[in-house]
């Protein structure tokens, strides 16, 4: 069971991760800054994202760079990230307590691109990161923390352990480009690991948890084409492979459309699916309007809706009840002296189906909530 | 143990995305064979314009990269976290 003092120490621990990770992101800075050696153009691009329910805030930051090495296009990535959630159990947990949770997380990534000729590219990347990827995983953490940790271990049996997330993933792939300038084809291929906070179950034999090391291996497919000389469109195919799961298979298609000088129209569907019952759909559409050659102002909405998530559970699942969401939003984009931006704000909600007492336990997890969305991207080209 | 196989809300849930899937299945498939046409490089300004490109900038396209933790259908790359919910049971 938790004492009273596992907060602060879970807190100094945030501290501690969080000078690690502005300690790593100044000397990334450092080993970034602009050489003074003549040097082809360089983007430098910020984003700052945020994503906050009343009890749920998420946050990120992130820095990417690109320049030329060698033979290679090359760009470096750097993501933050931060989530809170103020931990609630339900009225009839009588292990449970509130609590309020941060973990704090960074992601590295290196890619490259280097030309074959005038119709080939071959492309590569490789990158990591630490610490929890999504909210659910911090709240069923904080879960099966307060249920199991002072759990009765007997032979045979697992014993709750605190998470460490992290993972690692390669890419290579290649870029073929059958119409050079309008149509290309790109194949990636994709092997990733990732050590993930586990899932806890509890059986006839004691405490069992799921496998903490999960690979998986994706192969990506997109294909671009410049249709007219006002539309432009992307098809994206995915296939992914992880440990212990079916085939995960998806499919993206976005148009965009010059309506006219002044008018763009955006459209994307997308549909993902995942044996035995994982189902998702989504669409949307945005238009933007050009106000001048640098201000453009944005809006458009989003629908999205999935069937619930796979569950194997023994007596009680912590997946997530079939989801409908609705998002609309809007924003600007400028461009001055240099530097381009834009920024986005929106609102998601989030409408779950009705849980069942297999699912009680996660009501306020998966309860329906109002999100307030905000994303705030800079270019730099020096 | 719920079982997929006699879930209530799985039938109605499948009629109710069989037509979106189909749409976006045709859609597909006419954007494939569209891009068998080939537009010139000088007839491209509009669709070279800023908002109409599938750049990697945020700034050029819209893409919440926070977003696929509410809409976990929607994630199209990653190991763990494209993959659903991996501390569900």
């Amino acid at each position: 069971m938790k004492t009273p003092t596992a907060p602060r120490c879970r807190r100094f621990s945030a501290t501690r991760q969080l000078s690690a990770l502005v300690g790593a992101t100044l000397a990334l800075a450092s080993t970034m800054a602009p050489a003074a050696t003549d040097t082809p153009p360089r983007p430098w691009e910020t984003t700052l994202e945020l994503v906050a329910a009343h009890d749920i805030t998420l946050l990120q930051a992130s820095g990417s760079t690109e320049r030329k090495l060698g033979g290679w296009d090359a760009a470096l990535s750097l993501a933050l990230n931060a989530i809170t959630i103020d931990y609630q159990p339900v009225p009839f947990d009588f292990k449970g307590h509130a609590v309020t949770r941060r973990e704090l997380g960074a992601a590295l990534q290196a890619a490259g691109e280097r030309p074959l000729g005038d119709i080939w590219t071959m492309l590569a990347s490789a990158g990591g990161y630490l610490g929890h990827t999504n909210y659910r995983s911090v709240w069923l953490d904080e879960y099966y923390y307060q249920q199991y940790a002072d759990f009765p271990a007997p032979p045979g049996s697992d014993i709750y352990t605190k998470a460490h997330p992290r993972g690692i993933s390669t890419m290579l792939g290649a870029r073929w480009a059958y119409h050079p300038g309008s149509g290309f084809a790109q194949l990636t291929v994709s092997r990733l690991r990732d050590r993930v906070s586990p899932g806890y179950e509890v059986d006839f034999d004691g405490l069992h948890k799921t496998p903490e090391v999960l690979r998986t291996t994706a192969l990506n497919l997109d294909l671009e084409n410049i249709l007219t000389p006002w539309a432009r469109s992307l098809v994206r195919l995915r296939a992914a492979l992880t440990t212990e799961r079916e085939w995960r298979l998806g499919a993206e298609g976005r148009l965009n459309l010059a309506l006219d000088d002044a008018w763009t129209a955006r459209l994307h569907v997308g549909y993902t699916e995942e044996a035995p019952r994982f189902r998702a759909t989504f669409g949307g559409l945005e238009l933007e309007r050009t106000l001048s050659r640098r201000l453009a102002l944005f809006a458009g909405g989003k629908l999205y809706s999935d069937t619930g998530e796979i569950e194997n559970a023994l007596l009680f699942t912590s997946s997530a009840p079939p989801l409908h969401t609705w998002q609309f939003g809007g924003g600007v984009r400028w461009t001055r002296d240099g530097w381009s931006g834009r920024l986005t704000l929106g609102l998601i909600r989030t409408r779950y189906g009705a849980t069942n007492s297999d699912t009680d336990f996660f009501q306020n997890l998966y309860r329906d909530r109002h999100w307030l969305i905000g994303q705030l991207a800079l270019t730099r080209s020096f | 143990m719920p079982n997929a196989s006699t879930s209530p809300d799985r039938a109605p849930t499948s009629r109710r995305l069989s037509r979106p899937i189909r749409l976006a299945g045709v859609s597909f498939v006419l954007l494939l064979a569209a891009g068998c046409t080939l537009v010139p490089v000088y007839d491209q300004a509009r669709v070279s314009r800023p908002g109409m490109t599938f750049s990697s900038s945020l700034v050029e396209t819209p893409q919440f990269n926070l977003l696929p933790q509410i809409e976990p259908g929607t994630a199209v790359s990653g190991g763990a976290k494209g993959a659903g919910c991996t501390a569900c049971r």
